[in-house]
C-alpha cells in the first residue's frame, strides 16, 4: 500500500472509530476539534517546505496520528461523566482496534520485521505449505518468503532433529494461530492478526477494571495509554508473541477472580504454551488461586506437590532450562545481577519503565497499598513475582534484540490496575499530564521510527545517542544505564525508591502539599542546564563505541547484528590510518583493548606500541597530558579493537 | 513575588543553555527573550490562578535547543511552546472570567508582539520598535471595556503588532492610529476626530483612507442622528452629499438603509460593524501590504460594536475564542519568521478574510449559529493557506540562475517532457501593479508544435518585494503557486516573489522564455529553475 493509502487509512480510523463512543453533542465537539487538527496539520504539513524544514512524510503521518489519539484521549478523559459518552470495554476495544488494523499498513511499510518475528512468520509459512515445522526448504527458499529477509538463518539454539531437520527454538502456538491472517493478507494479515488479538486484549483488560470496582474516570484516563502507549502499541502491529500473551494474562485473571475454572484453565494452559517462560506465570496463578479455593485446599496442596518436587528438581540439575541459554549461568544468581536487573527495569534509559512506560512506573509506584488493592490485582502481583525473580539476574534481562520493555508486556493488564487504582487514590494530575506527553513522545518515537525501537544494549539510550552524537560530547553518561551502570543509574534509583517508600509508609489520609509549579519547574531547568554544562565537559571515561565519538574509518566490533551481542565487551575496530577524536579529560590513563598481532596507536601526540593480547582484551598505560580536551586517536599500524579509555 | 525568584531561576536557566550553544541564528541567541515572554505569561497565569503550571514551558525551550538539531524546526517550535502557553492561559481565564483584565491582556500583547518585533533587535531599527510597542499597548488598552480584554480584542492586538512594518518608520505608526481610531469611534469628538487626522497625517498617505472612512462614518451617524433627532427630512436625502464619497461610505449608506425607508424616518443606529465592512472593502482595492492593515483595523472597529461592548460573553457565544485560538496559534508558532509571515497576514486570500469579518455582520447571524460557521469559516482559513502553499511535484529539476533583460530571450532543450514549471522573479519590479506584463513562457514539441504561457504580476512578482524593507511601498501581488521559501529569521525574514509557471505540452523538447519589451529599463527577468516531469 502507498503511503497515501495508509494515510487515508489512519485518518479515516481515527476520525470514524471515534464516534463509536462519542455521541449527541460529544460527537459534534469531537468532528469539530477534529476538524481543525486535521486542517491545522494538513496546513502545517504543506506549510513546512515553504520553512525550508525538511519533513519525512511517514514521520508527519505518526505525528498526525499521535496529534489525533492525544485528542481523543483528551475528550475522553473530559467528558467522563458525560451522558453522552456512550462507553463500554467493547466499544473502547473496538476503538483500539481499528487503530490497531489501520496502523499494519504503515508500520509494515516503515522497516522490515526484525528479531524473532521473522522466524515465527517462517514457521507459519512452513505450516501452511509442508504442514510442517521443519524449516530447511523455507531457509533454503528465503526469496519467497513473505518476510522479505533473504539474510535468515537459523538461531542460536535451535534445535536439529534426528535425521537433520532444522527447527525453530520458538514454541509453534503463535504462529499457528497466524495462519489464517496470513492465508489470508500474507504479512499484513499475520500482523493484523496480531493487531486483532492486542485489541482483545485491551477489552479483556478494561473489563478487568470494571469487574475490579474501578472508577470509570480511572478507566478512561488509563485506556488511552494502555492502548496507545508503551510499550503495548509497539507489539500490536509486531509478531510477538507479548500482546497475545497479556490477553490471555488479563482473562486469566478475570476467569479466577469470577471462579471460572475451565476458562482459566484454558487461559493459563494457552499461555503456556505461547512461551515456556510464562509457564511460571501460569503455574503460579493456578497454585494461588487453588489455594484459595477453601474447599480444594487439600487437594491443591496435594497436586502442587505432585507438580513441585520434580519441577525442583529439573530446576536443581539444568537451571539453564529456566534461566539463560547457556550463558554463563553460574553468574546468574548473583546478588549483583538481580540489583542491576531490577534497577534496569525500573529506570534504564533505554530498557527501564522510568523512561519507556512512566505512566506504569507512576502506578507502580503510587499504588503499593495492598490493602486497597482488588482480589484480580493481588493475584496477577503474586503471579508476577516468580516471573520475575528469574527475569532480574538474566543477561537478556532488558529484551535484547526487540522493542524495549519485552520481557514485561505480559503483565501490561495488572500495570493498568495498579495505574487506575492510583488515579482513584488521587494520584497527582501533574504527574500523569506528564507520563502522558512523554509517552505520547513515545509513541510517536514508535510509529515514525519502528526500527530504531530495537537497540543493541550497549549502555547507551536511543535519546542519549541522538544528542551525544550531534554535540560531539557525552551526554548519555547523564542517562541511567544498568546495561553499563553508571551513577546516574544509582541516582535515579534512589529517588524512585524514595518515592516509593514515601508512598508506601506515609499515612492514608494526609494531606498532600502540593509542590509548587514554578519551584519545580527552575528545579528542572536547572538540571538541564547543568546537565548539559557538565555533559558538554571532557568526561574521564570514553567507550569508543559511543555515538559522541567522531569515528573516521573502521566498524563496529562486534557486528551489530551480532546474536546476544551485549555479552560480548565490544568496542571500535581500527585498521591503519584509521581514527576517532572524542572529548577526553587527558591525564594517566588505560586504554582497553584487543589484538591478535601488535598495533601501534598514536594519541595526544604519543606513540604506543600495543602487544598483541591474543584476541583477549588488556590494558596498556598511556601518560597523556592533563589538558580536557577533544583527543584524536589514530591507529598507525595494524588491527585492532579499542574498547574504552579511562582517566586515573 | 515568591514565584519572581523560580521564574528568574528557569529563565537563567535557559541563558545558561544558550550560552554553552552557540549559535549564527540570531533567533537561538534570543533564546532569553522568548523565556522572558514565557515567564511572564506564567506568572499572569500564577496572578490569576495561584499556580504557574506554564512555569513547565521554561525548562522544555532548553531541553529543545538541546535536543532538536533542524535549525528551522527548532525555531518553529520555540514559537509553538510560545503560542500554546499564550493560549492555555488565555483559554483558562475566558473559560472561568470571560474577559482578560486590562493589565493581563497588555502585558500579553506586549510580550507576543516584542517576541515578533524585537528579533533581531538593531539599533536602527529602535524608534521603530519602540513605536510599534507603545502602539499596541495604547490599542489594548483602547479595545479594553469596563469588564476587560476580550478573545477577539486580543487578536486584533497581536495582528496589528506582526504586521505594523518597521520600515518605514512611518508605518510603525499602525497600531497608534489604529488605537486613536477605536478611541475616536468609542467617544466621538472634535478632539478625538482631530487625534485621528494628526496622527493619520504623521503617519502618511497610507493611513489617509482609513482616516478618512472612518471620520465619514462618524460624521453620517451624527448627521442621521440629528435628521431622526428633527424628523424634518427624509433620511434618504441626507444621504446624497454623501454619494460622492469614498466607495466604503456609500457601501455603508446602502447597508444602513431599506428601500421603505426612503419615504420614511426609520430609528435607525450607526453601526460600527457597517463602519467595519466599509474598511474592509477598502482592503480589496488597496495594494496588499495596506490590505492586511485595513483588514485588521476593520476587525478591530468591529470589537468596538455596542453590541460586543455591553455583553462581555458575547465573544464566547460567537465562537471567537475558537478563532482567536486559531490565528494566535498561527502567529506566535511562527513568531521566528514574523517578518514573512507580516506579509501574508492575515490571509494570503483577502475574499476569505472579507467574509470572515462581513458576513456574520452584515448578515446579523444568530449567535448560536456563529460557533459552527467561525469553526467552518477557521478551518477554510486554515485550508486557504495550502493553496499558498505548493505541492512538490515530482520531476527532474534543473537549476538555471538566468537573468533577462527587457526583450531578452533564453532557451533550453530538455528531454521529452509533458510538464514544464519554470520558477521566475522579477528583479527591480516592486512598482509594477497586478496584472503587468513581464514576458512569455513558451514550449516546442519535436515537431513544432507550441504553446505559450503570458507571465503577468501576480503570476510571479519582484524576488525581493517580501522584504521587510520594501513591501510597505510594494504594489507587487503574492503569486498563486509558487516554490519560494522563507529566507532570513525574525522580523528580517521574508518570502521570495518567485512564483511558478507551469506549461504542459506532450513530449516537450524545448523551453524559451523572454522577458516583455514593457519592462521598465532596469527591470529584469530571473529565471530560478525549471523542472520538467512526466505525466
Amino acid at each position: 500500500m502507498t503511503l497515501f493509502g495508509c494515510f487515508a487509512l489512519l485518518v479515516a480510523a481515527t476520525s470514524v472509530a471515534p464516534l463509536l463512543v462519542f455521541r449527541g453533542a460529544l460527537r459534534v465537539r469531537f468532528a469539530t476539534i477534529d476538524a481543525l487538527v486535521s486542517a491545522a496539520s494538513l496546513a502545517l504539513w504543506l506549510l513546512l517546505p515553504r520553512l525550508a524544514i525538511g519533513a519525512d512524510a511517514g514521520v508527519a503521518i505518526a505525528a498526525f496520528v499521535v496529534a489525533k489519539l492525544v485528542t481523543i484521549s483528551a475528550l475522553l478523559v473530559a467528558s467522563h461523566d458525560s451522558e453522552d459518552l456512550a462507553w463500554s470495554p467493547l466499544r473502547g476495544a473496538l476503538l483500539a482496534g481499528a487503530v490497531y488494523l489501520a496502523l499494519v499498513p504503515f508500520v509494515v511499510s516503515r522497516g522490515p520485521i526484525d528479531g524473532d518475528e521473522p522466524f515465527y512468520l517462517l514457521v507459519t509459512e512452513s505450516l501452511v505449505r509442508d504442514r510442517d515445522l521443519d524449516l530447511r526448504n523455507q531457509y533454503a527458499e528465503l526469496s519467497r518468503s513473505e518476510t522479505g529477509r533473504t539474510d535468515l538463518a537459523p538461531q542460536l539454539g535451535d534445535p536439529v532433529g534426528a535425521d537433520g531437520e532444522q527447527y525453530s527454538r520458538h514454541e509453534p502456538l503463535l504462529p499457528f494461530v497466524l495462519i489464517p491472517g496470513y492465508l489470508a493478507g500474507g504479512l499484513h494479515g499475520a500482523v493484523a492478526t496480531i493487531a486483532l488479538l492486542a485489541a482483545l486484549g485491551v477489552a479483556s483488560t478494561l473489563r478487568l477494571l470494571e469487574e475490579e470496582g474501578l472508577s470509570r474516570r480511572a478507566t478512561l484516563v488509563v485506556f488511552p495509554l494502555l492502548a496507545f502507549g508503551p510499550p503495548l502499541l509497539a507489539y500490536a502491529t509486531r509478531i510477538w508473541p507479548e500482546a497475545p500473551a497479556a490477553l490471555l494474562f488479563a482473562e486469566a485473571l478475570r476467569a479466577a477472580r469470577r471462579g471460572k475454572r475451565s476458562r482459566a484453565g484454558l487461559a493459563l494452559v494457552l499461555l503456556a504454551l505461547l512461551k515456556i517462560r510464562f509457564a511460571l506465570i501460569s503455574g503460579t496463578i493456578a497454585a494461588g488461586w487453588l489455594l484459595l479455593q477453601r474447599e480444594s485446599r487439600k487437594k491443591a496442596l496435594v497436586a502442587l506437590a505432585f507438580l513441585a518436587i520434580p519441577a525442583a528438581a529439573i530446576l536443581a540439575l539444568y537451571p539453564q532450562v529456566i534461566a539463560v541459554r547457556m550463558f554463563d549461568p553460574e553468574d546468574v544468581f548473583t546478588v549483583r545481577n538481580y540489583l542491576r536487573g531490577f534497577g534496569g527495569l525500573l529506570v534504564d534509559g533505554q530498557a527501564g519503565l522510568l523512561f519507556q512506560a512512566p505512566f506504569w512506573l507512576l502506578g507502580l509506584i503510587a499504588a503499593f497499598r495492598w490493602r486497597s488493592l482488588g482480589a484480580a490485582t493481588k493475584l496477577g502481583i503474586v503471579a508476577a513475582i516468580p516471573y520475575l525473580l528469574l527475569l532480574f539476574p538474566r543477561s537478556e534481562w532488558h529484551g535484547g534484540w526487540s522493542p524495549p520493555l519485552r520481557y514485561l508486556v505480559v503483565f501490561v493488564p495488572l500495570f493498568a490496575l495498579l495505574a487506575a487504582s492510583a488515579i482513584d487514590r488521587h494520584l497527582s494530575r501533574g504527574a500523569i499530564l506528564a507520563a502522558a506527553t512523554w509517552s505520547a513522545g513515545l509513541s510517536l518515537h514508535a510509529l515514525a521510527f519502528p526500527n530504531a525501537l530495537f537497540q543493541i544494549a550497549s549502555g547507551e539510550s536511543v535519546w542519549g545517542r541522538w544528542v551525544s552524537a550531534f554535540w560531539g560530547a557525552d551526554l548519555s553518561r547523564l542517562v541511567p544505564s544498568a546495561i553499563r551502570p553508571n551513577g546516574a543509574a544509582m541516582i535515579v534509583l534512589v529517588i524512585v525508591l524514595s518515592g516509593a517508600a514515601w508512598s508506601f509508609f506515609r499515612p492514608e489520609r494526609s494531606r498532600l502539599t502540593r509542590p509548587n509549579s514554578a519551584v519545580v519547574a527552575s528545579l528542572i531547568a536547572v538540571i538541564v542546564a547543568c546537565g548539559f554544562t557538565v555533559a558538554r565537559m571532557p568526561g574521564r571515561i570514553v567507550e569508543l563505541e559511543d555515538a559522541h565519538v567522531r569515528r573516521y574509518g573502521g566498524e563496529l566490533f562486534p557486528d551489530v547484528f551480532t546474536v546476544a551481542r551485549f555479552r560480548f565487551r565490544g568496542g571500535w575496530q581500527f585498521h591503519e590510518a584509521t581514527k576517532a577524536s572524542f572529548l577526553f579529560a587527558g591525564g594517566p590513563s588505560t586504554l582497553r583493548y584487543s589484538a591478535v598481532a601488535p598495533a601501534t596507536v598514536e594519541i595526544g601526540g604519543r606513540r604506543i606500541e600495543l602487544p598483541s593480547t591474543g584476541g583477549a582484551y588488556a590494558t596498556a598505560l598511556v601518560d597523556l597530558p592533563r589538558v580536557p580536551g577533544r583527543y584524536t586517536l589514530l591507529c598507525v599500524k595494524g588491527d585492532l579493537v579499542v574498547d574504552r579509555i579511562a582517566s586515573e | 513575588m515568591r514565584l519572581v525568584a523560580p521564574l528568574a531561576t528557569c529563565v537563567a536557566s535557559v541563558w545558561l543553555i544558550s550560552l554553552q550553544a552557540p549559535s549564527d541564528s540570531f533567533i537561538d541567541r534570543a533564546l532569553p527573550l522568548y523565556a522572558v515572554a514565557v515567564a511572564v505569561v506564567a506568572l499572569l497565569e500564577a496572578l490569576r490562578f495561584g499556580d504557574a503550571k506554564l512555569a513547565f514551558a521554561l525548562p522544555l525551550l532548553g531541553v529543545i535547543r538541546i535536543a532538536v538539531f533542524d535549525e528551522n524546526l527548532r525555531i518553529l517550535v520555540y514559537g509553538v511552546i510560545l503560542a500554546v502557553a499564550v493560549i492555555t492561559l488565555t483559554a483558562r481565564v475566558l473559560a472561568r472570567f470571560g474577559r482578560l483584565t486590562t493589565r493581563e491582556g497588555v502585558a500579553l500583547v506586549v510580550v507576543c508582539v516584542a517576541a515578533m518585533k524585537l528579533v533581531p533587535f538593531s539599533v536602527e531599527l529602535a524608534l521603530p520598535q519602540a513605536i510599534v510597542l507603545f502602539g499596541v499597548a495604547l490599542l489594548a488598552l483602547s479595545l479594553a471595556t469596563r469588564e476587560g480584554l476580550g478573545a477577539g480584542a486580543l487578536i486584533v492586538c497581536l495582528a496589528a503588532g506582526m504586521v505594523a512594518p518597521l520600515v518605514p518608520t512611518k508605518g510603525s505608526l499602525f497600531p497608534l492610529l489604529l488605537a486613536a481610531v477605536l478611541c475616536a469611534l468609542r467617544g466621538p469628538s472634535p478632539f478625538s476626530i482631530a487625534a485621528v487626522a494628526v496622527t493619520a497625517a504623521i503617519a502618511g498617505r497610507w493611513a489617509w483612507p482609513l482616516a478618512g472612512l472612518v471620520v465619514c462614518a462618524m460624521l453620517l451617524e451624527e448627521v442621521i442622528g440629528s435628521v431622526q433627532a428633527r424628523r424634518t427630512v427624509p433620511a434618504a436625502l441626507a444621504v446624497v452629499p454623501f454619494g460622492a464619497l469614498p466607495l466604503g461610505t456609500g457601501a455603508l449608506a446602502a447597508a444602513t438603509f431599506s428601500p421603505e425607508s426612503i419615504f420614511a424616518l426609520p430609528r435607525l443606529a450607526m453601526r460600527r460593524r457597517h463602519a467595519a465592512v466599509a474598511v474592509a472593502l477598502a482592503a480589496l482595492v488597496l495594494r496588499p501590504s495596506l490590505g492586511a492593515l485595513y483588514m485588521i483595523a476593520a476587525l478591530a472597529i468591529l470589537m468596538t460594536d455596542e453590541e460586543s461592548a455591553s455583553d462581555p460573553r458575547v465573544g464566547m457565544r460567537r465562537g471567537v475564542p475558537l478563532v482567536a485560538a486559531t490565528f494566535v496559534f498561527a502567529m506566535l508558532s511562527l513568531a521566528g519568521f514574523s517578518g514573512a509571515v507580516a506579509s501574508r497576514f492575515p490571509l494570503p486570500l483577502p475574499y476569505v478574510a472579507v467574509a470572515l469579518v462581513a458576513l456574520p455582520a452584515l448578515l446579523a447571524w444568530p449567535a448560536r449559529r456563529l460557533p459552527a460557521v467561525t469553526v467552518v469559516l477557521s478551518a477554510v482559513a486554515l485550508v486557504a493557506a495550502v493553496a499558498y502553499s505548493s505541492v512538490v511535484r515530482q520531476g527532474t529539476a534543473i537549476e538555471v540562475n538566468e537573468v533577462l533583460a527587457p526583450g531578452e530571450s533564453w532557451e533550453l532543450a530538455i528531454e521529452a517532457s509533458d510538464e514544464i514549471r519554470v520558477e521566475i522573479a522579477g528583479g527591480n519590479l516592486t512598482s509594477q501593479r497586478a496584472g503587468a506584463p513581464l514576458g512569455v513562457v513558451e514550449a516546442f514539441d519535436a515537431n513544432g508544435r507550441a504553446i505559450q504561457r503570458n507571465i503577468v504580476i501576480g503570476d510571479v512578482a519582484d524576488w525581493g518585494f517580501g522584504r521587510p524593507g520594501h513591501y510597505f511601498a510594494a504594489h507587487n501581488e503574492w503569486p498563486w503557486v509558487s516554490d519560494a521559501k522563507v529566507a532570513e529569521y525574525g522580523n528580517e525574514a521574508f518570502f521570495g516573489g518567485s512564483g511558478s509557471i507551469i506549461v504542459t505540452l506532450p513530449s516537450a523538447t524545448r523551453v524559451r522564455v523572454t522577458a516583455a519589451t514593457s519592462l521598465p529599463r532596469d527591470g529584469r527577468v530571473k529565471i530560478d529553475s525549471i523542472t520538467v516531469a512526466h505525466r
